[in-house]
Parts: C-alpha cells; structure tokens; sequence
C-alpha cells in the first residue's frame, strides 16, 4: 500500500483548511450563502460513484449510464465555481468572500479526488 | 476485388501446368475487416530450349478474394451529415473528454443566464443617475430561448446514434425514418432558440437603446444558446464513432 497514514492526515488538514475557508469566507460577512458551495463540491463526486458501477461493458467504456455521470460531475463541477461568481457579480456577497469560497471549494474538492485516486487500488481488491 | 477477378489465360504453348494452391493469409483489405480464405492460382508454361532468355519459368499469378464487397468509399453513404466531422487524436480518452467538456459547457451555458436573472432581480438604477429605478427586467420572455435550446439538447441527446445512422437489418426501416425526424425536431428547437435570443437582444434591449448594463441580458441570452450547441456539438462528437475498431484504424 503506497499510501500510507501520513497521506491521510495531510489529506484530513488540506479538507480542513478548505472547509475553514468556506466557514470564514460566510462568517466575516455574516453571509452565509458561500455554504452552498461546501455543498456542491461535496456532492460533485457522488454520480460518477453512483454511475460508474453500471453499466461498463466488455471494453470498458460505451456505456451510457457511465457518460451521464460524467455529464453530471462536470455540470456540479463548474456549478460549484460559477456559484460564488455569479453572487459577487449581483453584489449579494463581497468579492472577497468570493475568491475565498471558490479557493475553499477547489480544495475540498481537490481533496476528494486525491484521496479516491489514492485509494482506488484498495476498491478495486473488494470486487 | 473484382478488379484483379481475370479470366483464365489462354497461354499459346500446348502444355500448361496449372498449380492451385489454397492459402490462408493474415492479409488487412482496405475497408474490410473480415479474413476470407485466398485463392491463389499459379499458371505456368514449361520453358522451351531455343530460347535461353525465357528459360525461368514466368508465374502469372491470378488473385481472387471471396469475401464480400463493402463500399469502397471513403464514407459511408448511408449517414446523415454529408461533411464528415473533424477527427481529434485525443486517442483512447477522447470520449471521457467530450463528455467532461459538454458537462461544463452546458453548466456554463445556463449559468451565464442565470447570472443575469440574478443580476437583473438585484438591479441597481443606471449609471448616472441614482434616483431612477432600472428600465427593463429579465422576464418570462427571456426565458423562452433557453427552454427551447433545452428541449432541443435534450431530445437530441435521447436519440440513439445507431439508430439514426440506419444500420441494415437492423430494427424496421421505419424507425430510422423516426428517429431522423426527431433528429430534426431536436436540432429545430436548439436552432429556434439560438434565432429566439438573437430575436430578444434585437427587439428587446439595442432598438429600445438601453445602456450597456441592461443589454448584457440580452447578450447572456445569446451566449447560452451558443454554448447549448457548443456542448451539443462536443457530445455528440464524443459519443459517435469512438469504437474499438476506428482506434486500430487511426493508431
């Protein structure tokens, strides 16, 4: 097993400092409209997880259920970043609060995919 | 090939020796994948002594292929588009790609909307002048090209590409002619909403000559329906054609 503890505790504290920055980012503003990003970016991974088991045929791909979460996983995706965007262009939340939510948000979900593609060799010893 | 199906030889030497040999060879026929059994058959005329410079033995060799004849064309006759779609050598990835890249298009598509019935809902006066309450709104007009790009995304995301391609044998002839037609209806709607927006951000906003912060609703309305057939476009190249075989062929 490559990775190791120390992989996880450095993972735990980048999830960590991405959700501080969420929290900050609504609270110095007493706004608390950037939380729908923490949301977003925690769902993201969710379809291609619930897809990607149905549905592969013989070659591995060309399965349509598979693309459909794809297809989701990027939408959420630039949801999650377009979001925060959108609310600093109508003046509902600062533009400070903005770049904080999107950074928060690209490190939870970098945090997410780093920890899957660390631990997928593991998934695939179950089946 | 019919091309090299020759008639026998009449050689004018009395005595000819004909050799049928049946081989099985390994050989790739431009446009046809299957391996039919090869025949070849050698005929020869034995050498005649007064003349030294025909002493060898000349093969004429005859060629047939069994196997059955596709079109030769460099496309298919029986599919839709007569332009062919350009060819990306993103390899073995380039169906997750596409399909990634319309997800995001799509999102961004529909967000740069949203961003202006957002903006327009939390509207400030016009430059200029901070007593005056904003001219015009998004409203329900503005929404209608959207929706009809939408529908038209999604009926013709629905369709099964092999089934518009209208594959032999395959189901009934009528279900070809079906799916076409809904194919049309799809690409109507994305088109009649492209032509809707165009339509909102003439009448609606530059003849009423709004200043520059209200027209870019109007504009918003564009670039959604634009970046709806962008993503349309993108998917539908990604899901087509990405077949095991055309990878042997391009690699």
């Amino acid at each position: 097993m490559a990775a190791g503890l120390r992989t996880v505790i450095l993972l735990s504290f980048v999830l960590a400092a991405g959700f501080l920055m969420i929290i900050l980012s609504c609270a110095l503003w007493h706004n608390w409209l950037p939380l729908l990003v923490a949301l977003t970016f925690v769902l993201a991974p969710l379809p291609n997880a619930l897809f990607s088991h149905c549905g592969t045929d013989e070659y591995g791909e060309g399965s349509g259920a598979v693309d459909l979460g794809r297809f989701i996983t990027s939408l959420v995706v630039v949801s999650g970043f377009a979001l925060p965007i959108i609310l600093a262009h109508s003046e509902v939340i600062d533009p400070k609060a903005c770049v904080m939510s999107i950074i928060g948000g690209g490190l939870v979900y970098g945090t997410i995919l780093a920890y899957s593609a660390a631990f997928s060799q593991e998934d695939s010893e179950y089946e | 090939m019919p091309l090299f199906n020759r008639p026998n030889q009449r050689t004018p030497v009395p005595i000819a020796i004909q050799v049928e040999t049946e081989v099985q060879v390994d050989v790739d026929l431009p446009n046809q994948n299957s391996h039919g059994p090869t025949r070849v058959s050698t005929i020869w005329s034995p050498s005649q002594p007064h003349h030294p410079h025909l002493s060898s033995p000349q093969p004429t060799t005859t060629t047939s292929f069994s196997s059955m004849s596709l079109p030769r064309a460099h496309y298919d006759p029986r599919r839709v588009c007569l332009n062919p779609f350009p060819e990306f050598s993103l390899g073995k990835h380039r169906r997750t790609v596409g399909v990634y890249l319309a997800g995001a298009l799509f999102a961004l598509a529909n967000w740069t909307f949203l961003d202006a019935a957002v903006l327009s809902a939390h509207a400030h006066s016009p430059w200029g002048q901070p007593d005056a309450p904003p001219p015009v709104h998004v409203t329900f007009v503005d929404w209608i090209p959207g929706i009809c790009s939408l529908l038209g995304y999604i009926v013709i995301n629905l369709i099964d590409k092999d089934r518009v391609r209208g594959e032999e044998g395959f189901g009934d002839s009528r279900a070809v002619w079906r799916a076409r037609l809904f194919l049309f209806i799809g690409f109507a709607l994305m088109a009649g909403g492209l032509a809707g927006s165009v339509t909102v951000l003439i009448l609606k906003y530059i003849l009423n000559g709004y200043p520059e912060q209200f027209t870019y609703y109007g504009y918003a309305n564009v670039s959604q329906s634009v970046a709806l057939m962008l993503s349309a476009v993108v998917l539908w190249i990604a899901q087509s054609g990405g077949s095991e075989y055309e990878y042997n062929l391009t690699l």
